[in-house]
């Protein structure tokens, strides 16, 4: 395969990997400022997605919602992961299918139509936000059923899983600064509920520890567990699942870089406690997370040819 | 149910020759179509043609327009209603357009090598030698299997009498293949049956026709050769087509900065490392091809590749330097070339074309501007054109003074009443006018044209210029028995 065309795939997958991750989030957030939960702040949500910088007056649910889905002055606004997602699709379009090119393609018409932009502010931004996650599923069920077990496939997997990794990351690290650590008192816990949520991990939490929410025990499902798909472990054992797919078609020294970048950062999260304090478990965080970046640096490399 | 009369509704345009309706009745091959096309009501009808719109855009099947900075993507515009063409029709087409490839395919081997057509006095030398697309460096290079137009697309109109007129010939990158690939299958989407029921030709084993050739090319250096296509990237216009193709040949979409050359092999960049390339089926004109020959900016092509190609490491389609046969002012001399090269009377009719160096038909063109269509003779896409009839006296004046100035820069033909065929607009047929760009394959076996190609229509009422860049549109080709 074209070390370009890896490239534009791997960037494509991490681009909607992205999208997805940050729906989920805001839709979660929104509804938690319905439930009237008092650590939703949208004037720190607006400066999260704009670079630090604070908004000209305080701004509301829906001015901060319209700003991240539609604003295309918003660098890291949703309408242009799609629209680069979609770029990077029609760049590698004699790897991917037609079926996922015309998903991409229906994506990008549907968060530029102006009648959707229109309903944040005048009806109900849930409803937006489930149809653009609709969409985000449909893409992910076309890659499963149209995609051929190809080489692409796993260069797909890969920018998925590491988009994921430091997405969750970021996640934990924000959940962490917001409740200072693993905090026990009633608005924590509350916190905790909803960033469960938004990371797809309520259900399986209340399954596994019926009956209490514990900050410490969420901490450890959203680092550990190998069954949660949104878990740095479980992140980890699939980026590394799918790097291993590519020795047949890698020169050996490419490889054993991958291999071994992968290693050490699955090294770093099992053998290194995070401890109790808030600084420990920061570190920890920003630790795997610097590996993972590592890792995305060797791909850049050995792989896609980019060498800067 | 309504009973539309489309038909009966349908004006054709005065003088003018239509591909459905003669005198007050439909021809014979349209018959089937109109009969059936009369039976869908005007509710439907308006369903149809919004559903083509929404497959095209839902596809992608788009081309970028930029403006203040912004693309914008915009359909091709399709008209739903196709133009039909009779099989003894189609026949006489092939024929004719076999006849004038096999000519200028022998030209351009005779043109880069041993010139007899200017040795003999066919073509004045000073013609050749100052066509832009003349490529010096051409001179003594052996192309495989002698074929230079791989792939041509030959524009033909007809005129009122209904006789058809080669108006181009396309022998660079031709494009719009895509089109007609993917109007059939809007057409069969759109009227379930009618494509079996009308005995109407295939036109998709194109990219199978294709990829046959480009294998063929190969095969002389290995038994499993590797083709690519190479394309400017995701910003040119015909980005799309280039998708198409590569994605139906299942060949790799490349783009320069993906290929690199290394003693005189051209590699493309893997994963997994460097890997030969054999064939290159290019989508970049020559003068972006290499760096170090042509264009020094242009960031489009491979340097080196020239060399690479001159010493038959790798195959590239079509040739470079085949501009020089489709310069508009070379083009006036193709009868005289199947005349010389195969002592044959040409099949197909050139338009009339007056020469602009010759001094004679330079006075006659410029006291009857009024009724010529002046070209440039190295623009294409329907720009650089001046129409005599609908011109303004101050656009008249400058075309007047830059032909004095440069006159091989210009050619002039009298206004052909191009051919009309109904559309479906606004709800009811309308009359538009028409060409045609049937695709041809030369390989080592032959030249192959797939029945059909891409009719393009002027769709602004009253306006002869069919290019996409100037408004138009296209619609589906039927090869009917």
């Amino acid at each position: 395969m074209l070390s370009r065309v890896a490239d534009n795939i791997f960037w494509m997958s991490r681009y909607m990997e992205r999208t997805n991750v940050q729906l989920r989030i805001l839709r979660t957030y929104y509804i938690a400022s319905q439930d009237g939960v008092p650590f939703v702040k949208w004037d720190d949500v607006f400066r999260y997605y704009n670079h630090g910088k604070a908004p000209e007056k305080t701004m509301n649910a829906n001015e901060v919602l319209q700003f991240i889905l539609f604003d295309k002055e918003n660098d890291s606004s949703v309408v242009n992961n799609i629209f680069r997602a979609r770029e990077n699709a029609r760049s590698a379009q004699d790897h991917i299918t037609k079926e996922l090119w015309q998903c991409l393609n229906d994506y990008y018409h549907l968060i530029r139509d102006a009648g959707l932009q229109k309903q944040v502010f005048s009806g109900d931004p849930v409803t937006i936000l489930d149809q653009l996650i609709k969409q985000c599923m449909l893409y992910y069920g076309v890659v499963d059923v149209s995609m051929f077990r190809s080489e692409g496939f796993n260069y797909l997997n890969i920018g998925k899983f590491i988009e994921r990794l430091l997405q969750s990351i970021t996640a934990l690290k924000m959940q962490i600064t917001r409740t200072d650590g693993l905090g026990t008192d009633g608005l924590s816990i509350v916190s905790w509920r909803y960033f469960l949520v938004s990371i797809s991990g309520y259900e399986y939490y209340l399954k596994a520890n019926s009956g209490s929410v514990k900050p410490d025990l969420i901490f450890k499902q959203a680092l550990y567990e190998m069954h949660f798909p949104h878990s740095i472990a479980y992140g980890l054992n699939q980026l590394n699942r799918y790097a291993q797919r590519l020795k047949q078609d890698s020169k050996e020294e490419s490889f054993e870089k991958i291999e071994f970048a992968i290693g050490k950062t699955a090294a770093i999260l099992k053998y290194n406690s995070s401890g109790l304090g808030v600084d420990a478990q920061l570190s920890l965080l920003e630790l795997v997370e610097e590996n993972v970046i590592n890792v995305v640096q060797s791909f850049n490399r050995y792989y896609f040819g980019i060498t800067s | 149910m309504e009973n539309i009369e489309y038909f009966k509704q349908y004006k054709t345009i005065n003088g003018v020759f239509d591909e459905m309706k003669v005198d007050d009745n439909v021809r014979k091959h349209y018959d089937s179509f109109m009969s059936a096309f009369q039976n869908i009501n005007s509710s439907e009808m308006a369903l149809k043609d919004e559903l083509a719109k929404k497959l095209f855009l839902t596809q992608g099947i788009t081309f970028t327009v930029y403006s203040s900075g912004e693309g914008i993507e915009k359909i091709f515009p399709f008209d739903i209603y196709p133009r039909i063409i009779q099989a003894a029709e189609w026949d006489l087409i092939e024929r004719g357009i076999k006849q004038r490839l096999k000519a200028l395919n022998i030209f351009l081997k005779d043109v880069y090598h041993q010139q007899f057509i200017i040795k003999d006095g066919i073509i004045p030398a000073a013609l050749i030698y100052s066509s832009p697309c003349y490529l010096r460096e051409m001179m003594n290079v052996d192309v495989p299997f002698d074929i230079y137009t791989h792939i041509s697309g030959i524009d033909l109109i007809r005129d009122h009498d209904g006789s058809y007129y080669v108006l181009e010939d396309n022998l660079r990158t031709p494009s719009g293949v895509s089109y007609m690939l993917e109007n059939r299958n809007i057409s069969y989407r759109l009227f379930p049956n009618l494509i079996p029921e009308n005995k109407v030709r295939p036109v998709s084993d194109y990219p199978d026709l294709l990829m046959k050739n480009l294998l063929g090319l190969g095969n002389r250096n290995t038994s499993r050769p590797t083709v690519v296509l190479l394309t400017p990237g995701i910003y040119n216009s015909a980005y799309f087509e280039h998708t198409t193709l590569a994605r139906l040949m299942g060949i790799e979409l490349v783009e320069g900065r993906d290929l690199v050359v290394d003693n005189h092999k051209v590699y493309m960049r893997t994963t997994k490392g460097l890997k030969k390339v054999d064939v290159i089926y290019r989508r970049v004109d020559d003068e972006f091809l290499d760096p170090l020959i042509f264009r020094p900016d242009s960031m489009l092509g491979v340097p080196g590749i020239y060399h690479a190609y001159r010493k038959g490491n790798v195959a590239i389609v079509n040739a470079m330097g085949n501009g020089v046969a489709d310069d508009k002012a070379i083009y006036a001399y193709v009868p005289d070339m199947i005349k010389y090269y195969l002592n044959e009377e040409p099949i197909l009719k050139n338009v009339p074309t007056y020469r602009m160096e010759n001094v004679d038909e330079r006075e006659y063109t410029l006291k009857n501007l009024n009724n010529m269509v002046v070209k440039r003779t190295n623009e294409s896409g329907g720009y650089g054109m001046l129409i005599g009839n609908i011109a303004t006296e101050q656009e008249l004046k400058e075309f007047s003074e830059e032909i004095v100035k440069s006159p091989r820069q210009f050619i002039a033909q009298p206004i052909i009443s191009l051919s009309s065929a109904p559309c479906y607009i606004d709800g009811k047929l309308q009359p538009r006018r028409i060409d045609l760009r049937p695709f041809a394959l030369s390989g080592p076996d032959g030249i192959e044209i797939v029945p059909g190609g891409l009719t393009r229509v002027a769709l602004k009422e009253g306006s002869i210029v069919v290019n996409s860049s100037q408004g138009g549109g296209s619609k589906d080709t039927w090869v009917v028995d």
